[in-house]
């Protein structure tokens, strides 16, 4: 059995055209909802534009992955696609085939075995997971995790209904479209090996957020109790951070970064708040990367780390921590060390 | 030590008028598994679900944590209450979807984190139905799920390998797709499901399976002899009887005569299951797993079913 799994390369690809909140809110009524920047420090988002589809920002997403990667596309082992959106050929949801087959045929990754995995916004994370136990057990050397969100068809869906900002449609005005992709593998060194614990459904809060097929336009629609299910994500995500710090022999002051899940700044600040209220202390730096993105779904950890990378903010050894929070609730930690692909991103330190 | 199925169970459409969604048909054939099996849900450490056409397309939450909350029958305990899930006290759950492999690739997936020791029983639940009727053009799978209820074992082999092979060039002969076009029965635009399948697809799902067949004895060092029982996807319509003629497989039963219902994700595990009581009575201990589906994917699985004294 091996030691364990590390992030070998991460990548991200964003569309290029951007849509502001202002734009966005200027067609409702509502004067509470025009403050909508202002509550969730989203200034705009990317959303996809006729050429791209959840295969396509997947596919970008990992060949910016395999360009940061020691392994060439044929080498990969494993796709495994992890998006809540499945658009290809513009907004046709694919049930059959798998969408990783598209997407591992794209980039080349013939010898690959493929699959699909869907988690709400825990998809990537759950990713993770799975590959994580694959490369522990020695079945494959390396595995990308991979997921293309076009997610935009809702706020098109869902603006139509808002009426207040108290409306079940309003999380919908925060998404953004990307991809992201993540190469793993086994590291040289254990100080590396990602230790994933507390990956948990807690179902009594499953209605909080509901996404389906919409029947008013193409794509999709999602209504969410905005202030119950944030509630809910952080005072429980605390037990389990808490569990996992004891397991680990650490504090939270010994994290050099955290990154919970992306859904507005508002949220995380609170967030963050309540934890460190909780633990009387804090970590080093709490990332938020909704400013310029939205929340991008399961690529939202992945696409905030890609961006760190690229701005030289990491050194080897930061030790960082994912917090995973989805519709489920699906709730986890995820601790690892920052490993030297941090040069394979043009940084030395 | 070796991963088992300790207990199976289906569930089915039988009359026309009794329309069952999937997740009604799913939570069915989970809760009659974890009765033949004696456990309560709560005591799943993971659940996967491996179906694909669901009650009005829900993309999210997972249909696993769907099901999961259908299975409850106790009220929700605090965080670390109890020993599932490693101390978590809850499980976790979610969707595994891999056309008609699906359940197997879900197997494995299970069956690492046994061998690992990070769970202790897992759940596969799987099935399909009809989304919205009046919204499909072409869906003909029968309303049908199935659940296996898996666990370790340290004196049976239970699943001793897995693999999957793809055979890309035949992508485009299923497809499943939901498209915003003219809804048949009124003229306006919808999100329609379409099931396009290509009639070249039944012929060439039989002779990519037979060849993974082929290579997956060469890789594991067996023949036909080699083996007792060999269960089927049983979609698309044909493929059962096709494989078995192109390959002299060895079968105790069929599910019916001229069978023309085709369960879909769930089909192995019915397969599995009309041939369990056989099973578990020692006719058949070795036996081999062969899914197909779009892709074309294939995945095979050898499984033993005798225990050392």
């Amino acid at each position: 059995m091996n030691k364990g799994s590390q992030f070998e390369s991460i990548g991200a690809y964003v569309p290029e055209k951007i849509v502001s909140t202002k734009e966005l809110v200027s067609v409702l009524p509502e004067s509470a909802v025009k403050k909508l920047e202002l509550l969730t420090g989203i200034r705009e988002r990317r959303v996809c534009s006729n050429q791209d589809d959840s295969v396509s920002l997947a596919v970008s997403a990992a060949n910016e992955c395999l360009k940061h990667s020691r392994y060439d596309a044929s080498e990969i082992e494993m796709v495994i696609s992890c998006s809540i959106t499945k658009y290809y050929g513009g907004l046709k949801h694919y049930f059959d085939p798998a969408i990783a087959l598209y997407i591992k045929e794209a980039i080349g990754a013939k010898n690959a075995i493929c699959f699909d995995i869907s988690n709400a916004c825990a998809g990537m994370l759950t990713g993770v997971y799975i590959a994580d136990s694959y490369l522990r057990s020695g079945l494959i050397k390396n595995c990308l995790v991979v997921s293309g969100e076009y997610i935009s068809s809702l706020t098109k869906n869902d603006i139509r209904g808002i009426r207040t900002i108290a409306s079940k449609g309003i999380a919908s005005l925060t998404l953004g479209d990307a991809g992201a992709a993540v190469i793993m593998d086994i590291p040289d060194d254990d100080n590396f090996s990602l230790s994933l614990d507390n990956f948990v459904t807690l179902v009594k809060y499953n209605k909080l957020c509901v996404g389906k097929q919409s029947q008013k336009g193409p794509g999709a629609t999602m209504k969410t109790d905005i202030k119950a299910i944030h509630e809910a994500s952080i005072k429980n995500s605390y037990p389990l951070m808490r569990n996992s710090l004891e397991k680990l022999g650490l504090n939270i002051t010994d994290f050099d970064f955290l990154i919970p899940h992306q859904t507005s700044r508002s949220a995380i600040r609170s967030g963050s708040q309540y934890f460190k209220d909780k633990l009387n202390s804090e970590p080093g730096s709490i990332i938020v990367n909704v400013e310029e993105f939205g929340n991008t779904a399961s690529t939202t950890h992945f696409l905030a780390l890609y961006k760190k990378l690229n701005e030289n903010v990491f050194k080897i050894n930061d030790r960082i921590m994912l917090i995973c929070m989805a519709s489920g609730l699906v709730l986890g930690i995820l601790v690892f060390k920052m490993n030297n692909m941090i040069s394979r991103y043009g940084n030395n330190n | 030590m070796g991963t088992i199925i300790k207990s199976i169970a289906i569930s089915e459409n039988k009359s026309p008028l009794n329309r069952k969604g999937s997740i009604k048909l799913c939570s069915e054939a989970a809760s009659r598994c974890l009765e033949n099996a004696n456990i309560d849900s709560s005591e799943l450490d993971i659940i996967i679900n491996s179906g694909i056409y669901r009650d009005n397309h829900i993309a999210e939450p997972s249909i696993a944590s769907i099901l999961q909350d259908k299975l409850r029958s106790k009220p929700n305990k605090a965080l670390f209450q109890s020993p599932t899930n490693n101390g978590t006290g809850h499980t976790f759950s979610f969707d595994l979807s891999n056309s008609g492999c699906g359940v197997l690739n879900g197997i494995q997936v299970i069956d690492n984190l046994l061998k690992l020791g990070r769970i202790s029983k897992g759940m596969i639940i799987t099935g399909d139905a009809n989304p919205i009727p009046e919204l499909s053009r072409n869906f003909e799978f029968p309303g049908a799920a199935a659940a296996v209820f898996l666990t370790s074992s340290n004196n049976c082999p239970g699943f001793e390998s897995i693999s999957h092979y793809s055979y890309p060039e035949f992508k485009e002969d299923f497809t499943g797709y939901t498209s915003w076009q003219r809804a048949k029965q009124n003229g306006g635009f919808r999100n329609v499901l379409n099931i396009e399948q290509d009639e070249s697809y039944l012929g060439n799902c039989i002779q990519c399976a037979s060849k993974s067949i082929s290579g997956f004895f060469s890789e594991n060092r067996i023949t036909i002899e080699d083996i007792d029982l060999v269960i089927t996807s049983q979609s698309p319509p044909g493929f059962p009887e096709g494989l078995r003629e192109e390959n002299k497989l060895p079968v105790l039963m069929k599910i019916t005569e001229n069978n023309k219902i085709a369960p879909y994700t769930a089909g192995p595990l019915f397969d599995l299951h009309s041939n369990w009581d056989k099973i578990q009575s020692g006719q058949a201990n070795r036996i081999l797993f062969v899914t197909v589906g779009a892709g074309i994917s294939v995945s095979i699985a050898q499984y033993r079913n005798y225990c050392a004294e």
